[in-house]
């Protein structure tokens, strides 16, 4: 054998002995990496951990340097998770604008970005929304598990404890009760703004949900919070809850205190009407922004009127009421304790 | 002579081939790329931002889990190592509390965190 075939000899055993060395024996070992490089579940962890820090501490520059060099696409994921959780578990309205902002900044899109990213969305985001004080501790915000089972219908004579109906000079109005049967008993809520625009030189009257609000739930030892907006497509002004059978409940609207919108306590349906509980779908109207709505509309003229009405139509916030159900509930007055900020959990 | 030396080279010359391919050119990623392999800048941060998540999560599992990627024995003593250090350092108190949080949720007290907790930031 000549020499350069000795040589191709060597340089073939040299190449398979280095690849199995390099590959088997002495593979490559990563140190002093940075985010960009970690393996995908743990970048996306960091990503979740920098969109929380952000949330809670508000510095953006120091985010965006977490966050260099990675996609802008696995942020606007990663960040999009993190609010669907801070949103579940009820964290404040102002945390959840953060982490929305944060998606959207990398290109994340979806009903519930575009309601907290942008204030004022649809044009009827409530000033209070934006620098409203929250409780310090974060409170869990229960939903409902189970869709109601029986088809929503008036009850003549409805087994679930209502009382003190909002006072004359109550911020909130209750414009329909629909009462169900349902395995897990709930209470969902629409918060709407009910203003007349004129269209065309015709006066017509729209529901516009008001999303960003927050709807309390009471009880003797504790609280419950929901944002509304949450669930854009049934309404921007949409919450609910989970309740529990034999708890006595009040509903307060923005912050727990004063006089509650509604005191209730879940019961059993009618055997008539199958097995559950009765849960309830309140609809509610704002007075104070009404009022203020009207003024505005006043002012503005029916050409703008027109706009708002296209605007709200755009984005589907209109919420229908069911006239059937207004004046269906009996209301019956019952005595109950005042919560105070000591209980709330 | 001459053959042996030519077998020599080809060896040599394979040997710094493989090299190159195996560790440079197509790596063998056969390995997770975890938080324990980031520079140390880097793990204080990663340190760090479990402690705040687990202020807005509550979730103390996931806390433990993403404190064990940093893969040092005992789990818990990169963080104790930082949140002592950031007390002798006289570091914010919102930067030391959230790590002295954790550290007593899961049970990882030190003798210097248990003193800063009991007499407050400085």
């Amino acid at each position: 054998m000549k020499s350069w075939g000795v040589a191709v000899v060597g340089l073939l055993l040299g190449l398979v002995g280095g690849l199995i060395f390099t590959w088997f024996v002495r593979p490559l070992q990563y140190v002093d990496t940075y985010p960009p490089m970690m393996s995908a579940r743990y970048r996306q962890d960091w990503i979740r951990m920098a969109a929380w820090s952000y949330a809670q501490e508000d510095n953006w520059d120091r985010t965006q340097t977490r966050l260099l060099h990675i996609p802008a696409s696995e942020v606007a994921a990663g960040s999009a998770e993190v609010l669907e959780q801070a949103a579940a578990q009820g964290h404040t309205a102002g945390m959840l604008q953060r982490i929305a902002r944060l998606a959207a900044a990398h290109g994340a899109t979806g009903p519930g970005i575009d309601v907290y990213a942008t204030e004022g969305a649809g044009g009827v985001m409530p000033p209070a929304a934006v620098a409203r004080p929250s409780p310090t501790a974060p409170l869990i915000e229960q939903t409902p598990t189970t869709e109601a089972t029986v088809t929503p219908r008036p009850r003549p004579s409805p087994t679930v404890v209502v009382s003190d109906t909002p006072g004359v000079d109550s911020p909130f109005t209750i414009v329909s009760q629909t009462l169900s049967c349902a395995l897990e008993p709930y209470l969902a809520v629409s918060l709407e703004l009910s203003r007349t625009v004129e269209i065309r030189g015709r006066e017509v009257q729209e529901q516009i949900g008001l999303p960003m609000r927050e709807i309390w739930l009471i009880w003797d030892d504790g609280a419950d919070r929901a944002i509304t907006g949450l669930r854009p497509r049934k309404g921007l002004g949409y919450a609910d809850f989970t309740i529990e059978p034999g708890r006595i409940y009040n509903l307060y609207v923005d912050s727990p205190s004063g006089r509650p919108i509604l005191t209730l306590q879940a019961e059993p349906c009618p055997p008539a009407e199958g097995t559950g509980w009765v849960s309830r779908m309140l609809v509610l109207y704002d007075n104070a922004m009404e009022q203020a709505a009207a003024g505005s509309a006043d002012a503005t003229g029916a050409a703008d009127a027109t706009a708002a009405v296209e605007a709200t139509a755009a984005v589907g916030t209109t919420v229908p009421v069911d006239p059937t159900i207004a004046a269906s509930p009996t209301l019956t007055p019952t005595q109950t304790a005042r919560p105070t900020a000591a209980s709330i959990e | 002579m001459r053959r042996l030396l030519a077998f020599l080279v080809g060896i040599a010359a394979g040997i710094g081939l493989a090299m190159l391919i195996g560790w440079v050119i197509v790596p063998l990623d056969r390995q997770e790329i975890t938080p324990a392999s980031m520079r140390a800048d880097y793990q204080a941060e990663y340190i760090r931002l479990v402690a705040v998540t687990y202020q807005a999560e509550g979730d103390l599992a996931r806390a433990e889990s993403r404190l064990r990627a940093l893969g040092a024995d005992p789990y818990g003593a990169p963080l104790i190592a930082l949140t002592e250090r950031w007390i002798a350092e006289d570091r914010s108190p919102d930067l030391i509390a959230p790590l002295a949080n954790l550290a007593q949720a899961l049970g990882l007290d030190s003798p210097a965190i248990a003193a800063y907790r009991d007499g407050g930031a400085k």
